[in-house]
């Protein structure tokens, strides 16, 4: 399964990405805005993506806006500060399948990777 | 035993003469006596016959024991199939059945069965059997089953009504077990289903967490709803709904849960004024069957005495460091001014004791509360002078409570409660300004203190009255952002003895006055092409016959305009330019749009006529408007004696 990390923080791309280490996780993509998460998320197709709500060109919710126009399905793991509850509800209604409230901890990471992981093979995503 | 046609039957056959719902449901009773019970404890027999046992035969033993379901029929020792005693009673009750069956073996009768006996294991559990013998076809579901003990290698045969009676016996025990625990956990559980509706099986707590009874298949947001605030109440609905996407990652969901603390208001109780608030910590799990999200299971716990703890503790550990504040502050402020404050203190509690010597539950007069009210306002004044900043706001919140009982036509036994609350507030407060000084005395800090017990007539000594105002005047500065000088030829010692309180006290209105509505913004100030420094001077002029105190700020002046707007506001009905000018000093008055902690209650002002009225003096303010703002006192300098 391929992974895409959406965040505007490098830092937290980094902290994701290194705490990603399930082996049905084949390939790993960044993108640090809206703009370039569609561009990768496009082209490589993965099933699996972390998404940040707050970011420069085009934010998360309109990143997964434009994901679920396209028909395309992927489970999507919400990782950002959800302060509004608002923005929490848009993402359900645009396809986000789950939540991590930032600042999280690598345990806490791990184990919502694992669950997306389920979810995207009980979606039918192939290991 | 393959030529005789002896019956053998196991010890441990149990067979009962009469078929007796409640005597079968004993039996069952003791031996399912615990969930997850198997076959094994399921009563039977093991009446193995030969199969060259005569349908006569058969007969006979049928007639001796109604309740045996059937018989097992062994070739040699080779099972050969089951006869239960519907099946042979459908045999001979055929046209010609006796007949053909009687004098013949009883194995013949099998020929009509199409269908292999159904053999369970004896650790089979009783639901599993229950489905197993009910997947059957329709004409055998009825017929008896066969138990096949591993251990002892032993067949039984057991009728399948025994089965349900034990299932049934189960289910009954499972609600049971299911009901205890529902009365004795300490969590609120219930459990929704797609439409919110509560299911008729709720913990006890429950009930007592939303004070109802009658929750069996009412629907949660409903329950909720005049519990919680609109938007709370709206949050947990549309999370309630997510609840039942089975899109959603079940754990990963929980952190947007709105109702992870919420506070429930619930209405008042008795005598009770305010609504109660319980705090709830609300959790959902979901239940999947197959794909779908078949029900939520809500966990609600009362965590009202929790959070009131940490309130607690949190308030004990404010308390301890506005103690430490407050003795750090007493250190700083002139004896003086504290022997006053004190003073003060305890003249507002004589008044509340007064009104207490009234009949009980008589409420006080009307009038009595505006003089407590004044007293808490001047008190409320000093401790801002003395920077007592959290004096301040309790006093504050202290004069809302009277201000909404001054407002009052007339009062209530009800407010007899808030005037014992002010009272204890005030002791309160009292006591923890001597306390701090007797912690500062044994200290040794005294020595600079020398704060004497209170005397109701106790003048404090002429002192800094200048220097009081001064500090007020660039305290305010500072705290309203209006840099303000502050003029002033005048000594402390200049004052007249006799009026030293008085004039204490009304120029600390008047300088208060000045800086909240008087003096602009810098922003203003500039604008209006004005130094964007405020100026407030002071003058004493001493006269034959009296004392004559100038007060003047250079600020925006009396507002005519409003002055006449709020009078007609009021109803009042003046006539000359001084009536209106007079008007500032009446009670109720005041053109300040918002109250703040420093002024604008429309109190104040009609406090220092009050205090000048008994001091035998009397105030006229000047003022143009944009330009300034003064205010003589006129102050006689014979003993007055003020009238009752």
């Amino acid at each position: 399964m391929k992974l895409l990390i959406v965040d505007d923080s490098l830092i937290v791309r980094n902290a994701i990405e290194r705490n990603v280490s399930h082996a049905e996780i084949s390939e790993i993509f960044q993108a640090e805005n809206g703009v370039a998460a569609l561009q990768i998320f496009f082209e490589q197709q993965p099933e699996l993506v972390t998404m940040d709500l707050t970011m420069p060109h085009l934010d998360g919710v309109a990143c997964l806006r434009e994901i679920q126009n396209s028909g395309a399905t992927a489970s999507i793991l919400v990782i950002s500060a959800i302060n509004s509850h608002r923005t929490a509800m848009e993402a359900v209604a645009r396809g986000a399948c789950g939540f991590l409230v930032k600042p999280f901890t690598g345990p806490e990471l791990v184990e919502a990777l694992n669950d997306l992981i389920l979810h995207a093979r009980e979606n039918g995503a192939r290991p | 035993m393959s030529d005789t046609t002896t019956i053998q039957s196991e010890s441990t056959t149990k067979v009962l003469s009469h078929p007796n719902g409640k005597e079968l449901a004993g039996v069952i009773e003791n031996k399912v006596s615990r969930l997850y019970s198997t076959l094994e404890h399921l009563p039977g027999s093991a009446t193995n016959l030969s199969v060259d046992t005569t349908g006569e035969e058969l007969g006979r033993l049928f007639t001796q024991q109604p309740d045996l379901p059937g018989v097992i029929l062994f070739d040699e020792s080779r099972f050969t199939g089951v006869i239960s005693q519907a099946h042979y009673y459908k045999c001979i009750s055929r046209a010609f059945g006796r007949e053909i069956y009687h004098r013949r073996p009883s194995v013949i009768m099998l020929a009509e069965i199409t269908v292999e006996p159904l053999m369970l294991f004896s650790d089979c559990t009783i639901e599993s059997a229950v489905v197993q013998c009910l997947g059957r076809p329709a004409d055998f579901v009825y017929e008896p089953f066969l138990v096949h003990n591993r251990k002892s290698d032993q067949y039984r045969l057991c009728a399948f009504q025994m089965l349900l009676l034990a299932s049934s016996q189960l289910a009954a025990l499972r609600s049971q077990q299911m009901e205890q625990i529902l009365n004795s956990v300490t969590d609120g559980l219930l459990v929704i289903d797609k439409n919110f509706r509560i299911g008729g099986e709720y913990s006890k707590v429950v009930g007592k967490i939303f004070e109802r009874t009658d929750l069996g298949d009412a629907s949660l947001p409903e329950v909720l709803q005049p519990l919680l605030d609109a938007v709370t109440y709206e949050q947990l609905h549309d999370y309630l709904k997510i609840l039942f996407d089975p899109k959603l990652i079940d754990r990963l969901i929980k952190p947007i849960n709105p109702a992870k603390q919420i506070s429930a208001r619930f209405p008042s109780k008795g005598l009770q004024q305010e609504k109660r608030v319980k705090h709830f910590a609300v959790n959902f799990e979901r239940i999947r069957i197959q794909s779908e999200i078949s029900q939520v299971l809500v966990r609600i716990e009362d965590i009202t005495q929790r959070m009131d703890l940490a309130q607690e503790l949190e308030r004990q550990e404010a308390a301890a460091e506005e103690k430490l504040h407050l003795v750090m502050q007493i250190l700083q402020v002139e004896p003086d001014a504290l022997n006053r404050f004190l003073a003060r203190f305890d003249d507002a509690l004589s008044v509340i004791a007064k009104m207490f010597e009234f009949p009980e539950f008589t409420p006080p007069p009307s009038d009595t509360i505006h003089v407590l009210f004044r007293h808490v306002h001047t008190l409320k004044g000093e401790a801002a002078l003395l920077r007592f900043t959290s004096y301040e706001r309790t006093l504050h919140k202290l004069e809302d409570r009277l201000e909404k009982m001054r407002s009052k036509s007339q009062l209530e036994a009800d407010d007899l409660a808030s005037i014992g609350f002010c009272r204890e507030t005030l002791q309160t407060l009292v006591d923890q300004v001597r306390e701090a000084l007797d912690q500062l005395k044994s200290l040794g800090a005294g020595a600079r203190l020398q704060v004497q017990t209170p005397s109701p007539s106790g003048a404090p000594q002429a002192g800094n009255i200048i220097e009081t105002l001064s500090r007020l005047i660039s305290d305010l500065s500072a705290r309203l952002g209006k840099p303000t000088a502050f003029h002033t030829a005048v000594k402390s010692s200049d004052f007249p003895e006799q009026h030293t309180e008085v004039l204490h006290e009304i120029l600390i209105h008047l300088a208060r006055n000045s800086m909240v509505h008087g003096i602009e913004s810098i922003q203003e100030r500039t604008t209006r092409g004005k130094n964007p420094h405020g100026l407030i001077q002071l003058d004493l002029k001493s006269h034959p016959e009296f004392y004559e105190i100038v007060f003047q700020d250079d600020g925006r002046g009396l507002d005519y305009d409003k002055i006449r707007i709020r009078v007609a506001q009021l109803g009042w009905i003046l006539k000359s330019e001084d009536e209106l000018r007079s008007a500032i000093f009446e009670p109720g008055f005041s053109t300040a749009e918002k109250v703040t902690d420093l002024a604008g209650r429309g109190v104040g002002l009609d406090i220092i006529r009050h205090i000048l009225q008994k001091a035998g003096g009397r105030i006229v303010p000047y003022s143009e408007p944009g330009v300034y703002c003064a205010f003589q006192i006129l102050l006689p300098k014979t003993p007055h004696s003020p009238s009752a």
